[in-house]
């Protein structure tokens, strides 16, 4: 698992932030992790460039709950992101039901090591994901070309009756 | 989370089993677990239905390394597996490209919680994915029905073109 990773945090605590960028940074220093308070800054971030995964605080200056989670989930529906709060359990199975990669709770859960595994098996889960996706589609487009062999292959038949 | 869960253990050491099946039944009491011992009977298992997330071990005496995931995810694509191992982190992301939905080192000393809440998060994940799928596959076949429209529509243009045309031409 040492490919590079693109994590965009989202955490209003400025001082949690940095704290955890540098944990995560110092467990793996292929993840770079680029910092944002708000879910207006995240989003803003997002239209720019693409990252792999977003770790999103839940209580943000301008948003609460599960709010910013569906705004980013509305508009990068693929988009893996992990679930990171200090609201408890409240939202634990919500999150994931809405479709959150994974929920950590700040406290013992939050160490760096389980944060990077944590965002790296999202990330994982996300590519098998897109390759099932993928084969979803080459199978529909092998379902059609068999069709139509089998229509060529009728009109065929008919002709030669015919001739 | 007071959904009901139906764990099936996979674990061919039997105390381990017996240690796991008992202490996860005691950490959620909305769960239910079986133990069996290799990839032969798991399969048998769950054939048979009724499994909700399987608890796997990948030490097997009739399947190592990624093999039991691999034979699981062919014989029950949906059913969600948390990999519970003591191979190392070297051999997580392959459990995970194989389909597992989580995987534990069993040198992490995971609480029954942390497994508890490990088999429901993968029950969920999955769920979430199937309807992705489902989504997916539906989206598929509008685009290539509509595909399929766009060129029947060309060609009905075609043949048009053609018949005002040779009548064009009949005129003069």
């Amino acid at each position: 698992m040492n490919r590079p990773l693109q994590v965009l945090l989202v955490e209003d605590n400025v001082q949690a932030s940095s704290l955890l960028t540098r944990l995560i940074t110092l467990v793996d220093p292929l993840v770079a992790v680029e910092e944002t308070s708000s879910l207006a800054g995240c989003l803003d971030k997002l239209k720019e460039k693409s990252y792999s995964v977003v770790l999103l605080d839940l209580m943000l200056p301008d948003t609460g709950g599960l709010s910013g989670l569906k705004a980013i989930q509305d508009q990068y529906p693929e988009l893996p992101v992990v679930v990171l709060t200090g609201t408890g359990e409240d939202y634990r199975w919500v999150a994931m039901e809405m479709g959150a990669q994974d929920y950590l709770n700040k406290g013992p859960e939050v160490t760096g090591p389980a944060v990077v595994r944590c965002l790296r098996h999202a990330v994982i889960r996300h590519e098998v994901r897109m390759k099932f996706r993928r084969a979803i589609a080459g199978q529909h487009d092998t379902e059609t070309e068999l069709r139509k062999a089998e229509q060529l292959s009728a009109e065929y038949s008919r002709r030669r009756v015919e001739t | 989370m007071d959904r009901p869960l139906r764990v099936l253990i996979v674990e061919d050491s039997l105390t381990m089993g017996e240690f796991l099946l008992q202490s996860l039944q005691l950490t959620d009491g909305r769960l239910t677990a079986e133990h069996c011992t290799s990839l032969a009977a798991a399969v048998s298992r769950v054939v048979e239905g009724g499994v909700d997330v399987m608890l796997l071990d990948l030490m097997l005496p009739d399947a190592a390394d990624v093999e039991a995931v691999e034979a699981i995810q062919q014989l029950a694509p949906e059913l969600p597996i948390v990999v519970l191992s003591s191979l190392g982190p070297e051999i997580e992301e392959r459990v995970l490209k194989a389909g597992a939905q989580e995987y534990l080192d069993k040198g992490d000393h995971h609480s029954p919680q942390e497994l508890t809440y490990a088999m429901r998060r993968a029950v969920i994940r999955n769920e979430v994915e199937q309807k992705y799928y489902k989504a997916w596959a539906g989206l598929d076949s509008t685009a290539r029905a509509v595909e399929e429209v766009s060129k029947l529509d060309e060609k009905y243009q075609a043949v048009r073109d053609e018949v005002v045309s040779s009548l064009e031409k009949g005129k003069k």
